[in-house]
């Protein structure tokens, strides 16, 4: 009897040890495509802001030699949305900590999928972006 | 005739470390173009007006007469920044007594890296404002320089991203010319870059030390 209630002790003990490696296999994955995702996004972003500065350009030109008031409208979008998914990122990378804070282990996890979630949002704002910046900037 | 053998090794072995030591030279890197007197026209960092930790205007003039290894960053980047950082403190100690060379860090989140934050940051690097400055400023004119470091310091113009989160630093010459850069992110390549900062010294600054 006291023989299998240790072995029942030892078999929930490596039970839980290995849920636990696991679930830091998963997050230490997890935090890895996250930032991934970010140093992709980054690379985007420069890009994205090339088109920002030439759409200032051309809405400063515009001022003094007129610009088609459809044309005004999409270049203010554009620079619009530009704005808007770098104040996301800026804001993503300020609130985002690598070394996670202390949170039990199913938390933790809930807070890195989150936040890859997050950071695919805006690499996909980014990656839209840019592209709108192609067809509408020369 | 064994001793003749050690004798006529020992003359060769002298006249080998005789021999004057192979002296590189740094390339200026870019695209070069011809002037209209068939001059050669290199790439040249363009002016530049910014604002350090302690809220000082930094601007070309800062660097007269040094030369100076500049790159982007900024206080919150969750990935390569920190490793960059890291390098750049190895370059730091090493150069930090030589008022030949100094360091230039451009801040590209505008909106949090405050003067403010920036000296914060400074604080806790532990570096000395003269030597390196964390500089912020413009928007689009840091972005704008990050470009013209970036179109210099690239084997392929044409790859799409930025220099601002590419982890690289480069060396500017007193006349602010490229002349080499580095992934900051790669120790090995910093030890080397480390060695590049020695000989533009030595070729810029032949007699002072």
């Amino acid at each position: 009897m006291n023989k299998n209630l240790w072995r029942g002790l030892l078999f929930s003990l490596i039970l839980v040890g290995v849920q636990l490696v696991y679930k830091k296999y998963q997050y230490s994955n997890l935090e890895k495509d996250t930032e991934v995702i970010h140093d992709e996004a980054m690379k985007n972003m420069a890009e994205m802001n090339r088109f920002g500065r030439k759409i200032k350009q051309e809405l400063v030109l515009a001022d003094s030699i007129g610009i088609r008031p459809g044309r005004r409208d999409s270049l203010e979008n554009l620079l619009q949305r530009i704005s808007t998914a770098e104040n996301d990122m800026m804001s993503w990378m300020t609130n985002y900590k690598s070394e996670s804070p202390l949170l039990p282990m199913k938390d933790e996890l809930e807070y890195i999928r989150d936040q890859k979630s997050k950071i695919e949002k805006n690499a996909f704002d980014i990656r839209e972006a840019v592209e709108a910046g192609k067809n509408l900037v020369k | 005739m064994k001793n003749w053998l050690y004798f006529i090794l020992l003359i060769f072995s002298g006249l080998i470390a005789c021999q004057p030591k192979e002296t590189r030279v740094l390339p200026i890197l870019g695209n070069r173009d011809i002037g209209p007197a068939g001059d050669t026209i290199y790439p040249k960092i363009p002016d530049f007006n910014f604002v350090n930790q302690d809220g000082q205007p930094v601007s070309n003039s800062t660097f007269d007469g040094k030369i100076y290894a500049a790159d982007f960053f900024f206080i919150h980047c969750p990935t390569i920044c920190p490793k960059v950082k890291k390098n750049g403190l190895r370059i730091y100690e090493k150069f930090k007594n030589d008022e030949r060379f100094a360091l230039l860090s451009h801040s590209i989140d505008v909106k949090n890296d405050t003067v403010a934050a920036l000296k914060r940051h400074a604080e806790k690097l532990g570096i000395e404002t003269s030597k390196w400055h964390l500089v912020t400023g413009d928007h689009d004119k840091i972005y704008g320089i990050a470009d013209d470091y970036f179109s210099v310091a690239t084997e392929d113009p044409e790859s799409p991203g930025g220099f601002d989160h590419s982890g690289r630093i480069i060396l500017v010459d007193k006349n602010r010319h490229v002349r080499a850069f580095c992934d900051g992110t790669n120790a090995e390549s910093v030890d080397k870059f480390m060695e590049d900062i020695e000989i533009l010294l030595a070729e810029q600054f032949p007699t002072k030390k």
